[in-house]
């Protein structure tokens, strides 16, 4: 019974709190810095050089 | 951070190692898969092991496995690694000695590992088979990569650490801690040596290891990619920053707990397996969390699907992560794990992880680096795109085959006859019955290596005469100065004494009291209630005291992603209390009251010659010793297996899959005959049996002057043993080796004592073998591990 009942309400907490995330990303993207920190992989190489004309 | 006039250094990264890495990975896909398919025909033709020793299924496994896992991902994993995280710190990799042992070093492993575990030497633990000599250069190869990783996340040009990282990070930490602790071995050669843990201590850390090689070797590090990937690929940023945080904290704290799952109605103390099963039951909404949040990240981009084989590849990928993640916790109910335990369904679950989720996101990495790191156009889009579809059909032949093939066996095997006192089916008749979903299996698993030689030729044809290129970026010096005010802005003080962290605490104590309360008895109760109290008033008084003054936790969380080292001690602690809470107890359920009512004898030294061959074999990848608490279990093989029965097993061979039956009461169920011919041709003895043959047993000698040296480091680790010469041990040998010699030839087979067929046929004899405890009760006051 102890099992059920600590599975049932972790379970229930995590999901509840993973809805009120989902649920306030739709209104309120991100937070301070976020929207810099979401665009980070997006940043294109300044350029590319020849692996060849030395040892990396 | 680029700012206008601000002077700029130009860094060139160092991408010759993660094109190194990237054509290890792929190459090391074909070797892993391939021996994986070798093994899935062997089981539908036993004899395509053509009587060889070096590619019987026994040794074979464990080079599919750990080839897959530590060659195919382990490269692939080191490529992303390396590529994202230049380009998320904006600085080149630390060291370039330390970059290039890395590889080697990881290579030569690899090279060692096929070559000793094909020649059968193990050390008889899933995942963890490597011997102690290439377990030391894993460690030390681990090191230095974890140097080199740490020291550029201290050069970077880059004032926050983004999500990818802090998923690299976690790997790098968690993954040392767990080789380590389950590692720990006593050599008693230069190729052998046994698990100082024994019996169900042994199982527990194993299967804490197993599961979360699973987690922080296959999850973990291709999050971080999915991370960093899915955006570049898609153009488009992460669904949600947020989400990530949360994904990232949830899975690294739930997913170190959940290791007991694999050890469900045994006789495993039931706190533990509750444990277990809890916290896999939790790992949904991080997992499902993670999933939504990659797949999210293609809104707006599913019609570039259509054309584009990389997104193609992590979309599927992505989606199969979720679907292993969905499977696994409700395999981990032990009502489901009751009927899943041992079969084929496992088998599927673990290949919808590694095909769909590891491969797809592997090959969609390639198809991405592949024209970037060469400065070429991938050769043909179209084959990518065969590709995609060969090996999704077939994932989709080999998972449906191995789910239908586990549930029908399970049923079948838990099937009792209508007068419910007898067992409807033997287990060889459930293994015909699931024979041809074997073929299917095997089938499938070629459509998936086929797509793999696709990749490699479309790969091939890309980079052959293409140039090779490192990319360069320029980095401002106000980027270089921001970094350096960020780091160390936090400090220790800054890291633990502040809201979000103290409020975490307390609601991890609060959970920990209620969780551990259950296996305390009375005293229990009040710590259950202590820890229910504190989980809520910690989870409102945070709600109110962040709504009344309006504070933010991602203040704090600002700054933590901006110090790696406080930030790195956290997920170490986050991790390691799962670990904790379960490896302390392990060390206590080993104590003379949780041995029931029985202790295992020790082996005898040709018996445990005998066992070292078992072990030597693989014999533990299809037979399980491990009889479980429920009624067809019991019904089939006898009384259940109780821990004191393999108390002194270093390592443990509870196994994890029934190919064939379970084995821990076999001793005198079948006389020694049987066992000899059994092990010549299988299917003579036992027709439609799917065992290979094991001639060469009946042809090799066993390592007898071995036994001495060995008998004393099991000695150490606390079997008791008495002081024997080597004269002596070798008399014992004789004298029981002869009296089986003497009845195989009873029978008119011949065998000479010092065939590993005698030692074998001893041990096996012995399985089950058990004394009271009271009967026993000098050897146990007298044995240190007992007290």
């Amino acid at each position: 019974m102890e099992v059920i009942l600590l599975t049932v309400f972790c379970s229930v907490l995590l999901a509840v709190l993973f809805g009120i995330l989902f649920w306030h990303e739709r209104r309120h993207r991100g937070f301070g810095s976020a929207e810099r920190e979401a665009l980070r992989p997006l940043e294109e190489d300044s350029g590319q050089r020849s692996a060849r004309d030395h040892h990396s | 951070m680029n700012q206008g006039n601000s002077p700029t250094t130009t860094i060139e990264y160092n991408d010759r190692a993660v094109r190194y890495f990237m054509l290890a990975g792929i190459i090391w896909g074909l070797v892993g898969m391939g021996a994986g398919l070798l093994a899935a025909f062997q089981m539908y033709f036993p004899q395509l092991n053509l009587g060889l020793s070096w590619i019987s299924f026994g040794r074979l496994r464990p080079l599919h496995t750990n080839g897959a896992i530590f060659a195919f991902v382990g490269n692939m994993m080191f490529a992303g690694i390396y590529h994202s995280t230049q380009r998320l710190c904006k600085t080149r990799l630390a060291s370039r000695a330390l970059t290039w042992f890395h590889f080697w070093g990881w290579q030569a492993i690899i090279l060692g590992a096929a070559v000793t575990l094909l020649a059968g030497y193990t050390q008889g633990k899933e995942y963890a088979e490597l011997i102690w000599p290439l377990d030391i250069l894993v460690t030390l190869t681990w090191v230095a990569f974890a140097i080199n990783f740490f020291w550029t996340l201290a050069r970077r040009n880059e004032p926050t650490l983004y999500v990818a990282i802090w998923f690299y990070i976690a790997t790098i930490i968690t993954v040392a801690l767990l080789y380590v602790v389950n590692n720990l071995q006593l050599p008693t050669s230069a190729l052998h040596s046994y698990s100082i843990y024994g019996g169900v201590k042994d199982a527990l850390v194993q299967w804490w290891y197993g599961h979360n090689a699973v987690a922080f070797f296959l999850t973990t590090p291709i999050l971080g990619i999915m991370y960093y990937y899915v955006p570049k690929a898609a153009n488009r940023p992460v669904y949600s920053y947020r989400l990530s945080i949360v994904h990232f904290w949830a899975l690294v704290f739930i997913y170190i707990w959940a290791g007991p799952h694999h050890l469900l109605n045994t006789a495993l103390p039931h706190w533990l397996q509750a444990l277990g099963m809890i916290f896999s039951l939790m790992l949904w909404a991080p997992s499902w969390g993670g999933m939504l949040n990659g797949l999210l990240t293609l809104r707006g981009a599913w019609n570039q699907l259509r054309r584009d084989p990389v997104l193609k590849f992590f979309a599927a990928g992505v989606t199969f992560y979720g679907m292993a993640t969905f499977e696994g916790p409700l395999m981990s109910i032990r009502a489901v794990n009751y009927l899943s335990h041992y079969t084929d369904w496992t088998i599927g679950h673990v290949h919808g992880g590694t095909l769909g989720w590891n491969g797809l996101m592997a090959a969609g990495m390639f198809y991405f680096l592949a024209p970037r790191l060469w400065k070429a156009k991938l050769w043909s889009q179209s084959l990518a795109n065969l590709h995609f579809w060969v090996a999704f059909v077939g994932i989709l032949f080999y998972v449906g085959a191995m789910w239908a093939s586990g549930i029908t066996q399970g049923l079948h095997l838990n099937a009792v006859s209508d007068d419910g006192l007898s067992l409807k089916y033997q287990f060889l008749e459930t293994v015909q019955t699931i024979r041809p979903l074997l073929l299917f299996r095997a089938i499938g698993g070629s459509f998936y290596l086929f797509g793999w030689g696709l990749l490699m030729l479309n790969i091939f044809m890309t980079i052959r005469g293409a140039e090779p290129v490192n990319g360069t970026v320029e980095v401002p010096a106000s980027d270089v100065e921001a970094t350096r005010q960020t780091e160390g802005t936090i400090g220790w003080i800054g890291t633990v004494f502040n809201w979000p962290f103290i409020y975490s605490a307390f609601f991890i104590f609060g959970l920990l009291g209620w969780i551990v309360g259950q296996g305390l008895g009375d005293a229990g109760d009040i710590i259950q209630v202590l820890g229910i109290g504190v989980l809520t008033l910690t989870t409102l008084t945070c709600i109110v005291h962040f709504q009344v003054t309006g504070r933010k936790w991602g203040e704090w969380y600002e700054k933590l992603i901006g110090n790696w080292i406080p930030f790195t001690v956290l997920t170490f602690l986050a991790v390691f209390i799962g670990g904790a809470i379960q490896i302390i107890p392990t060390l206590a359920v080993q104590r003379v009251k949780n041995l029931e009512d029985r202790v295992q004898v020790p082996y005898t030294p040709l018996e445990l010659a005998g066992r070292d061959i078992y072990v030597s074999e693989g014999c533990y990848n299809c037979h399980s010793q491990m009889i479980r608490t429920i009624v067809p279990d019991v019904r089939r093989y006898g009384d259940y297996s109780r821990l004191g029965e393999s108390i002194y097993d270093h390592p443990f061979q509870w196994g994890s899959k029934r190919t064939g039956p379970d084995l821990a009461r076999e001793g005198g169920v079948r006389n020694n005959i049987w066992h000899y011919d059994h092990m010549h041709n299988p299917q003579e003895i036992s027709p439609g049996s799917i065992m290979p043959p094991y001639p060469w047993l009946l042809e090799q000698d066993a390592d007898y002057a071995a036994i001495p040296g060995k008998l004393k480091a099991l000695r150490v680790l606390g079997v008791p043993y008495p002081e024997m010469t080597p004269e002596e041990v070798q008399a014992q040998i004789d004298e029981q080796a002869q009296g089986i010699v003497d009845s195989l030839h009873e029978e008119y087979r011949t065998a000479d004592k010092d065939k590993k067929i005698v030692a074998l046929i001893a041990y096996l004899q012995k399985l089950g073998t058990y004394e009271d405890v009271d009967a026993a009760q000098a050897r146990i006051e007298s044995s240190k591990v007992l007290e």
